[in-house]
């Protein structure tokens, strides 16, 4: 197994001589970016910066949500000073439900911006439930072999095919979900009687049987 | 008829190991274990419901690297082996608790229960996988499988090939043993964003599992909660984890397994015994580990002081227990059930793992449980998410919440300090693998074993449970070196396969080791998207100080992206003039074939465009107007655009072309919406994007003011009524003052009645287009709207025509030195083959050779016109007929006329520069540029009085000396030849006032300054008229 121990002494790349920046959401909350700035993309940056000592590295992160991000349309921005040997960061930044972007860049004297790289675009899932709305009905219809692997679609059923919604079981009209929801005893509060989010492998037997942590080989 | 549906779902899975090299590795055994503790007891269970006749439907999903394990010979041989060594082990127990009755007792019972489980895997011949496809066609279970190697979807950073590959490899290996497609498929971890779905279609899989939150979160909310599916858009179903059910039987502290009476896991053999006992059933180097032999009861959390194991007193706990969970779950369904229109459906999903491995006596649970759910009672039907889509095929569509069913619910269990290192490694590879399978479609054979082996080497990095373990910090070494050589030995792949330098014999080792999914296919992975992106920095632009008016400015040709006439030209110029005003100006046109795509940025997102027929999906990048901050977006989209040229074959017009102009008009609306730019005014040129104003109005949330300009009026957009539908328009437009012209659909019309204003490129124009012989059929409209109509002469881009830097001419001039124009006129004879004479009056024209532009005249006066001492030279192509007339009359008077055809941009500046005068006999002219450049150059222009022409060229008083042309009126070859007469007279006997008119033409401001001051007070007029108000200046 001489190639074995070869490639047991070699490491995994420090980098990958590219500079960009990627981020991923680690739930509602919180960012996750990691990136790689190379030395000739930086000195390329501060060559165009306008003179001057006051220069920092710092991530941008953009709200965008609902838009499509061409450098100037955030709604908002901020910006987290990072070192030159920073590679990840992990930030809270509390928006549910929205979209962000962020840009590893140099900014300089006056306020001056030479961006480095721009990641893709994230996007945060909600913590809250969407607000009650009609339902779509819909039935999975499979197309007439259309090549090896029949592929489905959705389509509208017949309204006598549909099934009754609240509303029209009798329920009232105006948010019966969330009025009845506060007196209790609605069908959205026992329909949404469900354990709260999650809980899948903390509650998993191979870590806390007994409530001792699990011994495994 | 049942009051609530149950679906179990038994989710086996264990990551790929399989170490030939080494028989000792410990991480192996967690399949033999899995093997003795859960799928052969599993498969004797549901073995037993079939024998008995009790009818009972769950789901095992066999996870693809457990199918590849499972199957291959050399983990089958150790698991026989092992299946061995544990009875061997039990006979030794038995031995040596013979005076110990109560672990006698049980020694007995493992040996038994071992030999039992032997007998089961001889009887399937060592083929678990082929055991529960038996159990399939039996109709006992539904089988799924999972993703390939159990990837964890959201942390892939988006990379399609990544997602979809892991999605239909799996689906081709269950085909491989099942003969059919999966009906469903667990993603790992349930780990899902919106969008997996679309791959899961593709693949042919109809629905996956998702935890609670996923449904409850749903972007609509679930009107039926967790307790029916929800379709994704795609049609693929998602069904959400029931907590109720789950909590009772994993919940460290009300579970059922942790009941005091169970079987302890902890307390093994393997720690419990002196090495010199328990020696040979541990790792040979003494490292201890779980046999599998265990004699105690859970007791309490301690690990001391255990009761001794009773069986029976467990069995019968395990049919309390399976009494009480269908009772709650009868319960469950019947508090629901009101609510809704068919029975609640609650499923169930566990690892597989639990029962009989963790929670010893979890198969007597679930075979109490059938039988009990069959014999005991009816409210409660066992039933596959397979069998609900078939019973209840109609159901709620949402686009199911990004989650998990990890701890939090989301992404952090995987994505902490301990394993977050791994994700550079992961996204870098997954794209590497996306660039291979497309520079390699036709691999030859060592290249092919090459590309498959760096899929399998891909695919065993992008296991979930490697930063599961990392986070857990059970094997953490273990989880580490299997990134590390997967790394390494993809990326070796990687770089041998882009130089050629494949290495055959250390390929086949890693083969023989990293063997999993042997009939991978590379070109899963061939997607340009997911390949790595190019280097550079996304294009930007700054925007305008304060605040600005915002105009948004559409139409087909914009110069220099896309070209053919006069109107790319303008829309190239004016928006650089406008910013330079300070206004927030910015394009959108089509993503043509012939433009670059090297200046552009990808604007990540979909943009998707309403048209008649449904939504259409594109694209935008982004780009910048030469020399200036004015952004150009680029609507993308192939089937439109991707075309040898920009509207039809030559001379013709592609059949869509109507189509492909709405898509253009609305798309830019949408852009300015999905982009957050609104507008103070739409300008749109010509009638390719005519309908903008027309959907402004249909349209009022992307509205505002808008001014069309007309360019060419002879192309008018002309379709029949069905071509309504596309455009998506209702029959409310299709109307005499509206898109309704003499029985046909007419863009042009339609844009001019929806017009907040209409302009057109000279104040002439504007008047002559109202009238009959102008109008193109159009004049009683342009008529009816007089008062919002308003001609604004071009300007041409002084930069690019300028006698004193041009650097098509050979020497260079200006108004105050005009030497330089006489050796431009030397330099240009001698290149034309023309008598070099500085006192021979030189005539040029730059044309196309089309009716408009009245050259057929001028080529009938030739002959005639050859009788003076003049020198004419003529550039342009057209109209095969004049093309021919003008070459042989250059040949027949070869030292007076010269003629090229074709189109040349250099040599039109010089014979700009280098002629005294310049032909442009127009029969209409809505603005001209020739003649300005002309003017710019001091050559003076002889044209007819239309259009432009007639705002641009005064024309020569003798009296007085002063004007800056010579202009005719009625274009016949008798009027025509009489003002070239007049020109060559006055160049002879009035030479003075000839340079005086050549410096009066070049002091003329032409520049796009003085259109853009008109053209933004055009814009604050019709925002004016359009809303009421002025807009603050």
């Amino acid at each position: 197994m001489k190639k074995e121990a070869t490639e047991a002494l070699r490491h995994v790349p420090w980098g990958y001589g590219m500079t960009r920046v990627t981020a991923m959401a680690v739930d509602p909350e919180r960012l996750y970016a990691y990136w790689e700035i190379t030395d000739p993309d930086l000195e390329r940056a501060r060559a165009a910066l306008p003179p001057g000592a006051d220069i920092r590295l710092v991530l941008r992160i953009f709200d965008i949500t609902g838009r499509i991000f061409d450098g100037t349309n955030a709604h908002h921005s901020f910006d987290v000073a990072i070192g030159r040997s920073d590679r990840q960061w992990f930030l809270n930044l509390n928006r549910p439900d929205s979209t962000a972007v962020v840009e590893v860049a140099l900014i300089g004297p006056q306020g001056s911006y030479i961006p480095l790289a721009r990641s893709k675009p994230v996007d945060f899932p909600r913590r809250l439930p969407a607000p009650p709305s009609e339902p779509e009905w819909r039935v999975a219809q499979e197309s007439v072999a259309s090549g090896r692997i029949p592929r489905v679609r959705l389509v509208t059923p017949p309204s006598s095919g549909q099934p009754r919604t609240l509303e029209t079981q009798g329920k009232g009209k105006s948010a019966p979900s969330l009025r009845e929801a506060q007196v209790g005893g609605s069908s959205e509060e026992r329909l949404g009687a469900q354990a709260p989010s999650g809980g899948g492998s903390e509650e998993r037997l191979r870590d806390k049987q007994n409530g001792s942590a699990g011994r495994e080989s | 008829m049942a009051s609530g549906y149950l679906s179990l779902v038994l989710h086996a899975h264990l990551p790929f190991v399989r170490h030939p090299e080494d028989a000792t590795v410990m991480e192996e055994r967690w399949l033999y274990d899995a093997i003795v503790g859960t799928y052969l007891p599993l498969l004797q269970l549901f073995e037993g419901l079939v024998a008995d006749h009790v009818p009972s439907r769950a789901t095992v999903s066999l996870s693809a690297p457990l199918l590849n394990m499972l199957t291959d010979p050399l983990l089958q041989e150790r698991s026989a082996e092992h299946l061995d060594s544990m009875i061997e082990l039990a006979e030794k127990e038995v031995v040596r608790n013979r005076n110990e009755p109560h672990y006698r007792r049980l020694a007995e019972m493992y040996k038994s229960r071992f030999e039992s489980l032997r007998g089961t895997w001889r009887a399937h011949d060592g083929n678990l996988v082929r055991a529960f496809g038996r159990l399939q066609d039996a109709g006992s279970l539904e089988l799924i499988t999972t993703t390939a190697t159990h990837a964890f979807f959201p942390l892939l950073a988006g990379n399609r090939a990544a997602i979809r590959a892991q999605i239909h490899v799996a689906a081709d290996l269950y085909e491989k043993h099942f003969d059919r497609r999966p009906r469903g498929m667990w993603l790992g971890e349930c780990g899902y964003v919106p969008g997996v779905d679309d791959f899961l279609a593709e693949a042919g899989v109809r629905y996956f599992f998702v935890d609670n939150h996923a449904i409850l979160k749903a972007d609509r909310r679930p009107v039926y909660g967790v307790y029916a599916p929800l379709y994704c858009p795609s049609g693929v179903a998602a069904f959400g984890r029931d907590m109720e059910s789950s909590s009772q039987v994993w919940s460290a502290e009300e579970g059922y397994p942790g009941d005091p009476h169970y079987r302890d896991f902890y307390r093994d053999i393997g720690f419990d015994l002196p090495l010199d006992v328990i020696g040979p059933f541990v790792h040979p180097e003494g490292h201890r580990l779980y046999t599998g032999f265990k004699y105690h009861a859970v007791t309490h959390a301690e690990l001391h002081d255990k009761w001794v194991y009773d069986p029976e007193i467990a069995r019968r706990r395990a049919g309390e227990h399976a009494a009480d969970f269908r009772r709650r779950r009868a319960e469950q369904a019947k508090r629901v059930a009101a609510d809704m229109d068919r029975p609640p459906l609650m499923v169930s999903p566990y690892d597989a793992e639990l029962f009989g491995h963790w929670w010893f006596e979890g198969p007597l649970f679930l075979g109490d449980l059938f039988r009990q759910l069959h014999f005991d009672q009816s409210e409660i039907e066992t039933l596959t998410a397979g069998d609900y889509l078939d019973r209840h095929p109609v159901n709620q569509m949402a686009v199911p919440s990004a989650s998990s069913w990890g701890e939090g619910g989301y992404n952090a269990y995987w994505l902490d300090e301990s394993n977050a290192w791994i994700y550079q490694h992961l996204h870098v590879a997954a794209e590497r693998m996306a660039e291979l399978a497309l520079r390699f479609p036709n691999p030859g054979e060592l290249e092919r074993r090459a590309l498959k082996q760096a899929a399998r080497e891909l695919l065993l990095l992008q296991s979930s449970d490697w930063p599961f373990i990392m986070k857990t910090g059970t094997t953490v070494p273990y989880a580490r070196r299997r990134i590390h050589d997967h790394v390494l030995r993809f990326q070796r792949l990687y770089d041998d396969l882009r130089a050629g330098t494949i290495d055959a014999e250390w390929l086949a080792e890693i083969e023989s080791l990293d063997n999993a999914f042997p009939d991978v296919d590379p070109s899963l992975w061939a997607d340009p998207e997911s390949a790595p992106p190019r280097p550079g920095l996304p294009v930007r632009f700054d925007l305008p100080g304060g605040s600005p008016l915002r105009v948004l400015v559409v139409a087909s040709e914009v110069a220099p992206f896309a070209r053919t006439g006069g109107l790319g030209d303008v829309v190239g110029s004016l928006p650089r003039a406008l910013r330079d005003r300070g206004l927030d100006v910015r394009i959108v046109m089509p993503l043509y074939a012939d433009i670059p795509r090297d200046e552009l940025s990808i604007l990540d997102g979909v943009l998707k465009v309403p048209m008649g027929f449904g939504e259409v999906a594109s694209r935008l990048r982004l780009g910048r107007l030469p020399r200036s901050e004015v952004p150009v977006y680029f609507l993308e989209h192939g089937g439109y655009f991707d075309r040898p040229t920009l509207y039809g074959p030559p001379e013709g017009e592609y059949a869509d072309n109507i189509e492909r102009f709405a898509f253009l008009s609305r798309g830019a609306l949408e852009a300015a919406r999905a982009l957050g730019f609104h507008p103070d005014l739409v300008h749109a040129h010509d009638w390719h994007t005519a309908l903008v104003p027309v959907y402004m109005d249909a349209h009022p949330e992307l509205g505002g003011a808008s001014m069309f300009t007309i360019h060419n009026l002879a192309h008018q957009g002309v379709a029949g009524p069905e071509a309504l539908g596309v455009m998506g328009l209702g029959h409310e437009y299709y109307v005499s003052k509206g898109l309704e012209h003499f029985g046909r659909l007419n863009l042009m019309k339609g844009a001019l009645y929806h017009s907040t204003i209409v302009g057109t490129v000279s104040p002439t124009y504007a008047r002559e287009i109202q009238t009959s012989e102008y109008g193109f059929g159009l004049d009683g409209v342009l008529r009816e709207r007089g008062s919002d109509l308003i001609g604004i002469l071009n300007g041409i881009d002084v930069e690019e025509w300028n006698p004193e830097t041009d650097p098509h001419l050979p020497a260079h001039y200006n108004l105050s030195n005009l030497r330089g124009k006489a050796e431009v006129k030397e330099a240009f004879q001698r290149e034309a083959g023309l008598p070099v004479r500085p006192d021979a009056p030189l005539f040029g024209v730059v044309s196309r050779f089309t009716p408009q532009k009245g050259v057929d005249v001028l080529l009938e006066i030739l002959p005639a016109l050859a009788r003076f001492d003049l020198q004419l030279v003529v550039l342009g192509n057209g109209d095969r007929t004049l093309e021919e007339g003008f070459m042989r009359a250059a040949e027949q008077f070869p030292d007076k006329i010269r003629a090229w055809v074709r189109f040349d941009n250099r040599l039109s500046h010089r014979i700009e520069g280098a002629a005294d005068f310049f032909i442009m006999p127009s029969r209409f002219e809505p603005c001209g540029l020739s003649q300005l450049y002309s003017l710019r150059y001091g050559t003076l222009p002889i044209v007819r009085a239309t259009g432009g022409l007639v705002d641009t060229v005064m024309n020569y008083e003798e009296r007085r000396g002063t004007g800056t042309g010579f202009v005719f009126r009625d274009l016949h070859t008798e009027s025509l030849f009489n003002t070239i007469g007049w020109a060559l007279a006055t160049y002879y006997d009035r030479p003075d006032h000839i340079k005086a008119m050549r410096k009066q033409a070049m002091v003329q401001d032409f520049s796009w300054d003085r259109a853009a001051a008109a053209y933004e007070n055009a814009y604050r007029e019709a925002y004016a008229r359009k809303h009421g108000h002025l807009l603050p200046v």
